[in-house]
């Protein structure tokens, strides 16, 4: 029998090298770059998640007053005062940065005040003014009588 | 039987497979901590960003109207689509009736709260969110680490990780999971983690007409939230699961569970 090059040590560390390797290899490749760099997830992330795209717009008297100044001083003073414009005109971030591109419209319908006006159940008038909103306007727009901006100032008067 | 191996022999050389086998990775870690620290610049950015911050929700049951402009809000926000039966956030009505019974509904998400008829001795809404729980399930069960719990306190989502295995959204004792219709992999309320980080309010609270949800950063001393934690009476929800929520409600009554 031929005696073997190398001795029986040096083969099976050369073996133990070559799987250890491997096996780092494998790891590496098959773990994402910057996983582990906070904990066990992929570190990068957090930058993604907060590098992500808005829709809604600073608070309106930061964004919306830049422009629409006077409807929003009035606005401040009524009711709704205390209300960001985008609860009732939507998501504006898009508005605010380029005004040319896009008008956004709000439908000042039953619908949009029944929302938070709309009587049922489980909102109470200590909270908040409501009626019967199918009743009260007879299909008509709200804003035929009240001005959003101003709800008590309109036809639908101060109540008593 | 001539041994070919005395055993002082075999002794040397098994050690010497060992210290071989126990160095190779050792060596191979410590290039792998070199190449990582060469990119630390972002990590610094970001370890910035969370110092000195721990953000906590509280909401007021009693302000609720039940309007759910936070359950529109968040959905625009969050670009969900807003005919599917999948919520961030949504509100809960509570109605217990003459005899005592506890009636909850919330349909669509709270989007479509009816009237009703019926006697009731106590009536309110009870808005619900994810609780950015500081020992959260959802994170343990993830096999993949795609879930974690950020340094400011918020639990977000790696979208690219996720591989959408649904476990999480069962071991989230709130619901507060769901699968993303349009990405298939796992959603939930992050605060806003976009908005909260350039200095905004989550979408919700922006929104609420009634000052329902509350949001800040309890490390600041100057924040409006301190104040309302200290001076409030708070509850969390489901307490003795253990999972430590940040989402504290304010006179929450003994019937949400």
């Amino acid at each position: 029998m031929q005696k073997p090059r190398f001795s029986a040590s040096f083969r099976a560390s050369v073996l133990v090298i070559l799987l250890i390797l491997g096996f780092i290899v494998a790891k590496q490749l098959a773990k994402p770059k910057s996983f582990g760099e906070f904990g066990f997830y992929r570190g990068d992330n957090v930058a993604e998640w907060i590098a992500l795209d808005q829709n809604y717009a600073p608070p309106g008297n930061i964004s919306c007053l830049k422009c629409h100044d006077k409807i929003g001083q009035l606005t401040a003073l009524a009711e709704h005062g205390q209300l960001d414009c985008q609860a009732c005109h939507g998501p504006l971030l898009a508005h605010s940065l380029k005004p040319g591109d896009s008008h956004p419209k709000v439908a000042g319908n039953a619908e949009l005040c029944g929302t938070c006006h709309n009587q049922i159940l489980g909102r109470t008038k200590e909270q908040i003014t409501t009626v019967k909103v199918s009743e009260h306007s007879g299909g008509l727009d709200c804003v035929r009588c009240h001005d959003p901006h101003q709800p008590l100032s309109m036809n639908g008067g101060r109540t008593p | 039987m001539k041994l070919k191996f005395t055993r002082r022999e075999f002794v040397i050389s098994a050690a010497k497979v060992m210290a071989v086998g126990l160095l190779a990775p050792t060596g191979a870690l410590a290039v792998t901590k070199l190449a990582s620290a060469a990119d630390s610049s972002a990590q610094n950015s970001i370890l910035q960003q969370w110092a000195g911050k721990e953000w906590n929700f509280v909401v007021d049951t009693a302000k609720c109207i039940g309007c759910a402009s936070c359950v529109k809000a968040c959905k625009k926000e969050n670009n969900l689509p807003l005919d599917q039966e999948v919520y961030r956030t949504w509100v809960e009505r509570y109605l217990v009736d003459t005899n005592e019974e506890v009636r909850i509904d919330s349909p669509r998400g709270g989007l479509d709260f009816q009237q009703k008829v019926l006697q009731v001795n106590k009536q309110f809404f009870v808005p619900k969110l994810c609780n950015q729980c500081k020992h959260a399930p959802c994170i343990q069960v993830c096999p993949v680490g795609a879930t974690y719990r950020t340094g400011d306190g918020v639990v977000l989502v790696d979208r690219e990780r996720c591989v959408g295995c649904s476990y999480c959204i069962q071991a989230c004792p709130y619901s507060a999971r769901f699968l993303h219709p349009v990405l298939k992999v796992a959603d939930k309320c992050n605060w806003c983690y976009p908005r909260i980080s350039k200095g905004l309010l989550p979408a919700c609270v922006q929104v609420c007409p009634t000052g329902a949800r509350k949001f800040g950063n309890i490390k600041d001393p100057a924040s409006e939230i301190v104040a309302l934690k200290k001076k409030s009476r708070l509850r969390v929800v489901k307490q003795d699961m253990g999972t430590g929520p940040t989402v504290f409600y304010i006179d929450l009554d003994e019937v949400v569970k």
